[in-house]
């Protein structure tokens, strides 16, 4: 049996890790486990703390308080960053999405690098850029960029207003997390709450993505654009861990951030872990 | 900065110093980090291993201890072997050598296994020794130790099949831990180790030489358990054990090493140390306190000699009942039809004839913490398990009450923890089987009264004074020994 502790399964409605990991895994439970058998794993998200159970335990450390800690030079993400190390100490075994985060947590361990994984049936390059743009109510005649965030400081919303200002003749399409945070400017199009469908249309009717992370990994939404093959365009991020080549798609093949690629590893993982799914 | 210092004695088997170390490199990153240190104690080695490990440039300090005889050792107390006392000397001298603050002890025909070390560190703190898991051959001259798996990948060198242990620990690894265990690999603080006096220099000897009352390690953990410092195994820390220690390799004409003996501070009985509970500075942060409490919280829950299907069906009806659900529910039965027909539903022992042994066993690796040996003449509430929270406590939760230290009760109405049971291994094996009342006196261990319950059957065996035989062998092992119950056991076994 797999056992599931999120912090939030889906928020939006949208199919995250958890509810894709749900599906592939249908055995998988949410609930608490009271009791592990040598059979069984907790898959816990490590914000939520240690779960003192028995048994085999896997932290998902997915969160870059060490990174944001270290950029930010603040003590804001002590707490987090604390609570989401006691988990990867106490677990039996921790994971990160990506190397470079490896070193947060390998004085308690090995480190499973297992990425989270884009739905690359859903995100991909659609080929109707014209009719994406007349179904969305924008311009055929501009170039417009996509820049999908919060304003969350790491998101690093300051260079998009920035750039679009030193780019005036630039259109942008601006998805937003939340209604509050949306931008009112004149050649901006924000969407808030939409579906994953649309993310996906409206990265297809863009001409580049922007992308002004402050952080090194990339996060989900970078990840889902790059599934798209749109051209990503740096500008005041941080030096990424790598850089998308003229193909990002192929990038996320290559790299195993496809979900089946993902699936393989989470059912090799188990295989050697002795769980049964 | 060392912060870990990795301890391990060799004498004469180049061979299996060299696999050691390969091991050890592989599988301690912290040994990259500079965090931890590695070094052997040749402890009066062989010239040809101070020769290998010099060229071989291995961390090492050369000891070399005085030999004493057997009449020698018997006047200071010590018992056979001799050379124990060479072993435990060079174990001290190790860690008294240590940079580090906390101290690993591993045996030279030990392996390692992925995170053996970071696991070992996550529990540890100055309240305790900390131990591996250990996957043993299962040699049939040796057996395995009673705390041991058994699962043979070799059990010599030549024979060791490494990818098959990593692949078999990483299947058994899990977060947890369980009271007792093995003595080596194991981690504990260094002051603490020097403050308890170190390893005695020897086995603890009974009334001859060739007379072991007490073994040199478990003497060193019951003054370690003296200062409050619990001994328990990590589930995660998996460490194989070849079990042939260095006799293996043929050694033709080897030469002892010719250095001055070492001088070094000696530590034996005669150091008197007050031993204190819990040291002002010893106390561990509140939330690896609590992590540690909260995966102590499971119980064993014994079905024990059932007489028929509806009585197992009764206890499991009872424990299904309990809301607290991280329990194993273990029968042992001389019945081979019942074990078969539950052994899907619960772990299933066959014992004919053998309870005491099935009951030994069970004590060294049950699940639980506590154990509560169900009998349906008991009363149990729902939430009777939620309330345990001591590890070092028998708790009682009968309708009986004391007259003076002792009580007459049921063994169902009490919950007895895992460390106490490993404690009084003798008594248990003979209060446990008693499905009746028996009058028992426990005052020489902690108990929590849990509550008065309902009145039970009134008239059920009764409280019988005669029924002394449990009574006498605790009143033995409290007042001899282990050791004195045995030999009162041979006598009796002897005139019949």
């Amino acid at each position: 049996m797999i056992y599931l502790n999120c912090e939030v399964k889906s928020g939006l409605g949208e199919d995250t890790f958890w509810t894709w990991f749900g599906r592939e895994f249908p055995s998988a439970s949410f609930e608490v486990p009271e009791k592990l058998n040598d059979e069984d794993i907790l898959l816990r998200y490590s914000t939520l703390g240690f779960l003192p159970l028995e048994g085999k335990q896997m932290a998902l450390c997915w969160e870059l308080y060490p990174e944001m800690k270290e950029y930010f030079n603040t003590a804001a993400f002590d707490d987090r960053a604390r609570l989401v190390d006691n988990t990867a100490r106490y677990s039996t075994y921790r994971t990160v999405a990506t190397e470079m985060t490896v070193k947060n947590y390998e004085k308690y361990g090995q480190v499973e690098v297992i990425p989270i994984g884009v739905n690359t049936d859903l995100y991909r390059p659609l080929d109707q850029k014209d009719s994406l743009r007349d179904k969305y109510g924008l311009p055929k005649d501009k170039k417009i960029g996509i820049w999908i965030g919060t304003f969350h400081p790491m998101k690093g919303v300051s260079k998009l207003l920035e750039y679009a200002a030193l780019n005036p003749e630039i259109e942008w399409i601006v998805i937003w997390k939340w209604e509050a945070e949306e931008l009112k400017m004149d050649n901006v199009h924000s969407f808030t709450k939409i579906k994953q469908e649309q993310i996906c249309e409206l990265l297809n009717s863009a001409d580049f993505f922007l992308s002004t992370s402050q952080l090194k990994p990339y996060y989900m939404a970078e990840w889902e654009a790059m599934a798209t093959n749109i051209p990503f365009v740096f500008f005041g991020s941080a030096d990424r861990e790598f850089y998308p080549s003229e193909n990002p798609r192929d990038d996320v093949f290559a790299m195993g951030w496809d979900r089946k690629s993902v699936k393989k590893r989470w059912a090799e993982f188990f295989r050697r872990k002795g769980i049964k799914w | 900065m060392v912060d870990i210092s990795i301890i391990c004695l060799v004498y004469k088997s180049t061979q299996l110093a060299e696999a050691l170390y390969e091991s050890v490199l592989a599988h301690t990153p912290l040994l990259q980090t500079g965090k931890a240190e590695f070094f052997f104690v040749a402890n009066d080695p062989t010239e040809e291993v101070v020769e290998f490990l010099k060229s071989k440039n291995i961390p090492h300090y050369i000891n070399k201890n005085d030999h004493l005889s057997e009449e020698e050792l018997f006047s200071k107390g010590f018992a056979a072997p001799e050379y124990m006392r060479r072993v435990y000397q060079g174990y001290n001298y190790g860690i008294q050598k240590a940079k580090g603050q906390r101290v690993v002890l591993i045996n030279s025909d030990n392996f390692f296994s992925k995170d053996w070390l970071e696991n070992l560190l996550k529990y540890a703190d100055y309240t305790k020794v900390v131990s591996s898991t250990l996957i043993e051959p299962g040699q049939d001259n040796v057996g395995i130790f009673p705390f041991a798996i058994e699962k043979n990948f070799g059990r010599t060198l030549d024979d060791f099949d490494d990818s098959g242990f990593q692949a078999f620990a990483e299947k058994i690894s899990k977060t947890g831990y369980s009271s007792g265990g093995a003595y080596m690999p194991c981690v504990l603080y260094k002051d603490i180790a020097i403050m308890a006096g170190l390893y005695p220099e020897g086995n603890i000897a009974g009334d001859s030489f060739s007379e072991v009352a007490r073994f040199g390690d478990e003497s060193f953990y019951d003054k370690l358990a003296q200062f409050g410092v619990e001994h328990i195994t990590a589930k995660d820390s998996i460490v194989y054990h070849l079990k042939e220690g260095e006799k293996s390799e043929l050694q033709k004409n080897a030469k002892q090493y010719e250095t001055p003996t070492t001088e070094y501070v000696r530590f034996n009985q005669r150091l008197v140390v007050h031993p204190a509970k819990l040291m002002p500075y010893i106390i561990p942060e509140v939330k690896h306190t609590d992590v540690i409490n909260g995966l102590g919280k499971k119980v064993t829950v014994l079905i024990l000699n059932p007489t028929d299907a509806q009585e197992i069906d009764q206890s499991l009806a009872t424990i299904s009942n309990f809301s607290f659900k991280n329990i194993e529910t273990v029968l042992i039965s001389d019945n081979k039809s019942l074990t078969e027909k539950y052994k899907t539903k619960l772990k299933a022992v066959y014992a004919k004839k053998r309870t005491d042994k099935a009951l030994y066993d069970l004590f060294h690796t049950m699940y639980g913490e506590h154990l509560l040996v169900i009998n349906n003449e008991c009363t149990y509430d729902a939430d009777l398990l939620d309330k345990l929270d001591d590890r070092s406590a028998v708790y009682h939760f009968g309708p009986e009450v004391k007259e003076g230290n002792l009580i007459t009760e049921y063994m169902g109405h009490f919950i007895f923890p895992k460390r106490t049971l490993l404690d009084k291994i003798p008594m248990f094996l003979g209060f446990l089987v008693e499905k009746g009342k028996i009058e028992v006196d426990f005052s020489d261990l902690k108990t929590v009264n849990l509550f008065i319950g309902l009145p039970d059957n009134q008239g059920v065996n009764a409280p019988q004074g005669h029924r002394s035989i449990p009574r006498r062998i605790v009143d033995k092992a409290r007042n001899d020994g282990v050791r004195g119950l045995a030999v009162a056991v041979r006598d009796k076994v002897r005139k019949r």
